[in-house]
């Protein structure tokens, strides 16, 4: 109990500032992104004039050394390889760019500092998000593989429940390094979603060593660990358990075999029929697969909504 | 005013306090059909609104010496026919929703922004500027 009060303060203390950090790296992005877009518009008409100029002076008559020296800047200058390559690390740096706003965003989602009340929330967007934050501690040793099925909302503490995605992804990872080691090999960790009449069912499946049987049903207790001194507190189930079951009403299992890998299995329960999903905070996260299946706006007004609510969800994070 | 065709171009003005995102702005927007100006404080933006015709101002929401809320709240008293963006880096975006709601502001760009997203919302919020026109000379 008391450490559940003391992780919930600690995140909360994260949350704020996170959203402070987010602020401060979201101004630079700005120009940097801008500066970068610049140039390479910039880039390409300079080269075209270049290229203009030289097919140009390559023509004229003239003197012989006038054109022996434009021949020898032009060929210093090389401009067909810059005209190739220049772009090419503009266009990185402005995937860079895409790169910090998706996680910058991921982190703030994540973080959640206020949202002390239950909300209606997409399972998948929360697991993807979930995903770009705890990728450093798979991406190493495990390909992801994700099969989203449509899901209704669910009711819940999105921040808590993204605690539970995390820890579980953080585990798997950990799992599957145990096995492939520092070698190259890459395990694999699958997630599934899927719902019944009133529950939405979240598998994620590691390729990792497995819980040994002696220790199978003490994983849930607090402070048990079987991490290395300083890898791990033995938190992490037992704040999940408690927020899936306790908090959510939902159940929390698992089965797992030495040597071939691990499933936890979270169900959370869902009020009544699926509802067609609305997606007023996922925008441009979302596949485009599910963004198909809501209602088209097909009247210019409600795609202008549509445009604006995608431009908030950009940025509502 | 364009030098060359010497057609009137819709002013545009940029407020914000860091003068690299002003740049970064002005030059995102140079082949654009507008007259870029740029502000780096509340108080500068006014003076500038009080003299030139704005069609659209586009503010930063968090500046020393008065927020971006404050100010397109002064000018949608002093400049009514000016069309007001709030731009932010501000990720909990409940208050800047509200005061959309409350006819605060037409739009909100967040920050970063893609220059697409950018030029969009500048040629939908000229648009309503022409349209506000056509309505205010027909109930002349």
């Amino acid at each position: 109990m008391e450490a559940e009060l003391r992780l919930s303060q600690k995140l909360e203390a994260i949350g704020q500032l996170t959203a402070g950090i987010a602020h401060e790296i979201n101004t630079p992005m700005q120009y940097i992104g801008d500066n970068a877009q610049f140039l390479t518009s910039a880039f390409v008409d300079l080269c075209d004039g270049l290229l203009r100029t030289k097919r140009l002076c390559l023509q004229l008559g003239g003197e012989q050394d006038t054109a022996d020296l434009l021949r020898c800047i032009f060929e210093e200058l090389d401009i067909e390889y810059l005209l190739e390559q220049a772009p090419n690390a503009l266009k990185g740096t402005l995937e860079g760019v895409g790169r910090v706003t998706t996680i910058v965003r991921a982190l703030k989602d994540f973080a959640h500092p206020d949202q002390r009340e239950k909300t209606s929330c997409d399972i998948n967007s929360v697991l993807e998000t979930a995903l770009i934050v705890a990728r450093n501690e798979y991406k190493y040793v495990a390909e992801v593989e994700t099969a989203f099925g449509e899901l209704p909302l669910v009711f819940c503490h999105v921040g808590e429940i993204s605690q539970v995605f995390l820890n579980l992804l953080v585990n798997a990872g950990h799992a599957i390094g145990e096995v492939v080691g520092s070698g190259g090999g890459k395990g694999l960790i699958r997630i599934q979603t899927a719902r019944s009449e009133s529950s939405v069912t979240i598998k994620i499946t590691d390729s990792g060593c497995g819980i040994p049987p002696e220790m199978q049903d003490r994983i849930f207790e607090p402070f048990f660990t079987t991490k290395a001194p300083g890898k791990g507190t033995g938190q992490g189930l037992a704040i999940a358990r408690s927020i899936v079951v306790d908090k959510h009403r939902g159940t929390l299992t698992f089965q797992s075999r030495v040597g071939h890998g691990t499933t936890f299995t979270i169900c959370l329960p869902c009020r009544g029929a699926p509802s067609p999903i609305q997606y007023p905070h996922a925008g441009s996260q979302l596949p485009s697969r599910r963004l198909g299946e809501t209602e088209s706006p097909d009247s210019p007004l409600a795609a202008d909504e549509a445009a604006k609510w995608n431009l908030a969800a950009r940025f509502d994070s | 005013v364009n030098p060359v065709a010497g057609v009137q171009y819709p002013t545009i003005l940029f407020v914000d306090d860091d003068p690299l995102v002003l740049e970064g702005l002005t030059r995102t927007l140079r082949r654009e059909p507008y007259d870029v100006l740029t502000a780096a404080s509340a108080k500068a933006a006014l003076a500038i609104l009080s003299t030139v015709r704005v069609a659209v101002v586009v503010s930063d929401e968090q500046m020393p010496g008065g927020s971006g809320a404050e100010l397109l709240e002064r000018v949608r008293e002093t400049n009514p026919d000016t069309v007001r963006i709030i731009m932010t880096g501000k990720t909990d975006l409940r208050e800047t929703m509200r005061l959309i709601q409350e006819g605060a502001f037409y739009r909100f760009l967040g920050k970063p922004m893609q220059d697409e997203d950018l030029k969009r919302t500048l040629r939908q919020a000229l648009q309503m500027q022409r349209l506000n026109d056509a309505s205010a000379r027909l109930s002349m």
